[in-house]
């Protein structure tokens, strides 16, 4: 260990002149958010944060108010909700193009390009304050114990290095933060109190989900979704709108732009957005010293700090530690293990299209989960597979939405020739589904395998001519049995609902909005990345607090569970700041 | 067939697009058919206000299909440019389903705000269905700590 400077000072005793309001300031290109107080853009701070999504958002409001300077840079910028497109009816048009969740498809400056031909999933992901939660559904599926221990329990993937009953104080903290919505007493969890919300109504598409499985007698119950029945912590309560995915124009879906940056801006925090971060620096001893970054005019900045934690997800943290080669660490910064970039998980997925007699109003939101079923997440083996899989259940929008989920047109059958999709076989398809589908989304577990990488593509730049991720992933054969076996359960569903048409979209490709694995963490540094409370093992004041760390992915909605472990990793920075290391 | 500047379509792409839209949405029943509700007049530049990255495929859709029968025409761009057929059917069923009328014949208020009681007891609550689950007990498996 290269011998260095403590920082028993960090954080500690500094007198931050806070006063309300948001300052914005300097230069056009770049937009910085912060409380006003002494001190250069240039200073050195305690930490640097890179990504502004809900990890590093966490980090950021939890050390700024225990009074470490915090700088966080952020590539998109802050959103705007006006901008969404939720209330004008454009929107499904739009939902296909600009605010699909694929930056590939999107194609927009802020976001960077990922090189996907040998990958059977396409990454979904979005660039601003708040980062992909700006358009992600909402669920509210924490981890449950299992997943915490599926090697000693399947002799699958990694047990991690604590359970789920370490992360519960967390997670009710985080829970209380974000606003959740929900119904407790749910048997597929362990007891869990209330949520600070109350449950959003489950609408007749929830009921109609629920139907199915209550005639088979198969688990559900009401979903739990990070969007507030009732105003809180700085969200309206949510009014249905149904316009989840694409940005909520009512301020009501969680998103850390609304309930963590204002608390972290009053504290003094630092937001410095159309920043992107090419490099991650170090010294001859082998700490981190800060970042290079470049702003929305091209120019380069530096940005100095004792520590640095990089929040930017499954994709853009392995991205940057590959980028951030040097002598002393020609692989990849922190990669002596070898596994920056390995075991991408990204949940495989499948849909089912339920279509019923009954009007469902089925464009009626919230685009959370109306209700979720567990019945069968837990591995039993004689299905020829191991572990399992959440359903959620989702309205299905608007006419467009009639042969397409999330922005991709995926109910179809073969179109041979135009009649068959179109003229009066449009009319009739629209006539029967409009209003009266329920989607069952499928999250199956992804098991961690080294083939499945992100590296950087030798050709594909971003708009600063970064080199752009590269994906290499392919569905195992346990995924693929998983999504069978789940498929045949969930047509049974959906039928012993009544269903008079079903449709069934097989391993959809648009769906890796979980990105997960690709910086584990364990015990060891020849097996893994970052220790068990996020630090890198090659780079002592370095650290890794998003999805990135997970050694296995679960089969359920992670950002619940990503959250609660950056609380879990900074509550233990901040406790452990008199030893921590700095270049 | 020249090319028109800015968003605006020519008459004659304008003629062509109805007919290749009533070929792909036509009259049934009580729903009318793609162009009698203007799908190729105001909407489809409302579309392209939105879509401008649909012009340039719905362009060439428009200039293949130029003197031919409507019919024909879309089945050959359905086989022979997937891309200009998937810009020229989205924008058009994009524009038929923004029409007011259309959506009042559906039923469709569009994506509006609702308002509910969030205290309000569900009926999963009172009708026995929650019952049901809690009956049947627990569904994860516990850990050894
Ligand atoms: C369409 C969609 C639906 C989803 N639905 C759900 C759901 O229902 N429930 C659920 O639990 N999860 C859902 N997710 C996943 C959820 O959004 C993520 O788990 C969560 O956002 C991860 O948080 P994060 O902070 O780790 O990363 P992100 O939210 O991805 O944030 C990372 C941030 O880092 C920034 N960044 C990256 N690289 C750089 C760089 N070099 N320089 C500067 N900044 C950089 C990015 O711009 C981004 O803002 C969904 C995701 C998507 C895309
Ligand atoms: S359903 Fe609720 S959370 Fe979703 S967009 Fe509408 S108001 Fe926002």
């Amino acid at each position: 260990m290269p011998s260095a400077a403590t920082l028993a000072g960090m954080g500690k005793g500094k007198t931050l002149q806070l006063r309300d309001g948001t300052e914005w300031e300097g230069a056009m290109s770049i937009d910085v958010r912060q409380a006003p107080r002494p001190g250069r853009r240039d200073e050195e701070v305690d930490v640097l944060i890179v990504g502004a999504g809900p990890s590093g958002s966490v980090a950021a409001k939890h050390l700024s108010a225990a009074g470490f300077s915090v700088v966080s840079l952020e590539q998109g910028h802050f959103p705007d909700r006006n901008a969404y497109a939720g209330r004008r009816p454009e929107w499904e048009l739009v939902s296909q193009k600009q605010w699909h969740p694929n930056p590939n498809v999107r194609d927009l400056p802020r976001d960077y390009p990922i090189e996907t031909s040998e990958s059977d999933i396409n990454p979904l992901m979005f660039a601003g304050v708040g980062g992909s939660t700006t358009l992600y559904a909402a669920h509210w599926t924490p981890f449950l114990p299992s997943d915490f221990r599926t090697r000693s329990l399947d002799g699958v993937g990694d047990d991690w290095p604590f359970t789920y009953e370490d992360l519960l104080p967390y997670l009710d903290e985080i829970e209380r933060e974000v606003g959740v919505s929900g119904m407790p007493g749910n048997p597929a969890y362990p007891p869990h109190g209330s949520y600070p919300t109350p449950p959003l109504p489950i609408g007749k598409i929830g009921y109609k989900a629920a139907q199915g499985l209550d005639k088979l007698g198969w688990h559900w119950w009401p979903g739990t979704n990070a969007i507030p029945s009732v105003p809180y912590n700085g969200l309206n309560a949510c009014v249905r709108r149904g316009t989840c995915m694409t940005g909520c124009p009512e301020g009501a879906k969680s998103t850390s732009d609304i309930t963590y940056w204002p608390h972290a801006i009053k504290n003094g925090a630092r937001l410095v957005t159309g920043a992107r971060v090419r490099e991650i620096e170090v010294n001859d001893n082998g700490f981190a010293t800060g970042a290079v970054y470049i702003d929305a005019n091209g120019r380069e900045h530096r940005q100095r700090a004792s520590v640095i934690i990089l929040c930017a997800n499954g994709i853009g943290t392995p991205r940057l530690l590959l980028l951030s080669r040097s002598k002393r660490f020609p692989d990849g910064l922190a990669n002596g293990s070898g596994l920056v970039g390995k075991r991408l998980m990204m949940h495989p997925f499948s849909a089912v299209l339920g279509v019923y007699e009954e009007d469902l109003e089925s464009w009626r939101g919230p685009f959370g989960q109306n209700v979720d079923s567990l019945q069968f997440y837990e591995t039993d083996e004689k299905r020829g597979f191991v572990r399992g899989a959440k359903w959620g259940a989702f309205p299905a929008g608007g006419p467009l939405g009639a042969t397409a989920f999330v922005g991709s047109k995926v109910f179809v059958g073969d179109e041979a020739n135009v009649e068959e999709s179109w003229g009066e076989n449009l009319h009739r398809t629209v006539e029967r589904r409009f209003g009266h589908s329920v989607v069952w989304g499928i999250i199956g577990e992804d098991l961690p395998e080294e083939s499945n990488r992100v590296v950087l593509d030798p050709v594909l730049t971003d708009s600063d001519g970064i080199p752009a991720p590269k994906i290499l992933y392919k569905f195992s054969e346990n995924s693929q049995k998983l999504l069978q076996f789940h498929v045949a359960r969930c047509l049974e569903a959906t039928k012993a609902a009544g269903a008079i048409e079903t449709l069934v979209v097989h391993q959809m490709r648009d769906t890796g909005w979980h990105l997960l694995g690709t910086c584990r963490m364990g015990d060891s540094s020849a097996t893994s990345v970052v220790d068990q409370w996020g630090r890198a093992h090659d780079v002592p004041n370095l650290y890794i607090f998003d999805g990135s760390s997970f050694p296995t992915s679960g089969g359920v909605n992670p950002t619940a569970t990503i959250m609660s472990v950056a609380l879990r990793q900074t509550r233990h920075l901040i406790a452990e700041r008199r030893s921590q290391e700095a270049a | 067939m020249s090319e028109t500047a800015g968003s605006s379509l020519s008459a004659e792409q304008r003629n062509i697009l109805g007919s290749l839209a009533d070929v792909l949405i036509p009259a049934y029943q009580r729903m009318p058919a793609a162009s009698a509700v203007g799908v190729h007049e105001s909407l489809i530049d409302e579309v392209l206000k939105h879509r401008s990255d649909l012009r340039e495929d719905l362009l060439r859709a428009l200039a293949k299909a130029k003197g031919r029968n409507p019919t024909e025409a879309a089945n050959e761009l359905l086989r022979s440019d997937a891309p200009a057929f998937n810009a020229l059917s989205l924008a058009v069923s994009g524009a038929y389903y923004l029409s007011p009328a259309v959506r009042k014949l559906l039923g469709y208020p569009g994506q509006e705000a609702v308002s509910y009681d969030p205290h309000a007891t569900p009926d999963y609550l009172t009708n026995g269905m929650i019952e049901r689950v809690l009956a049947r007990g627990r569904v994860y498996r516990p850990t050894p700590r």
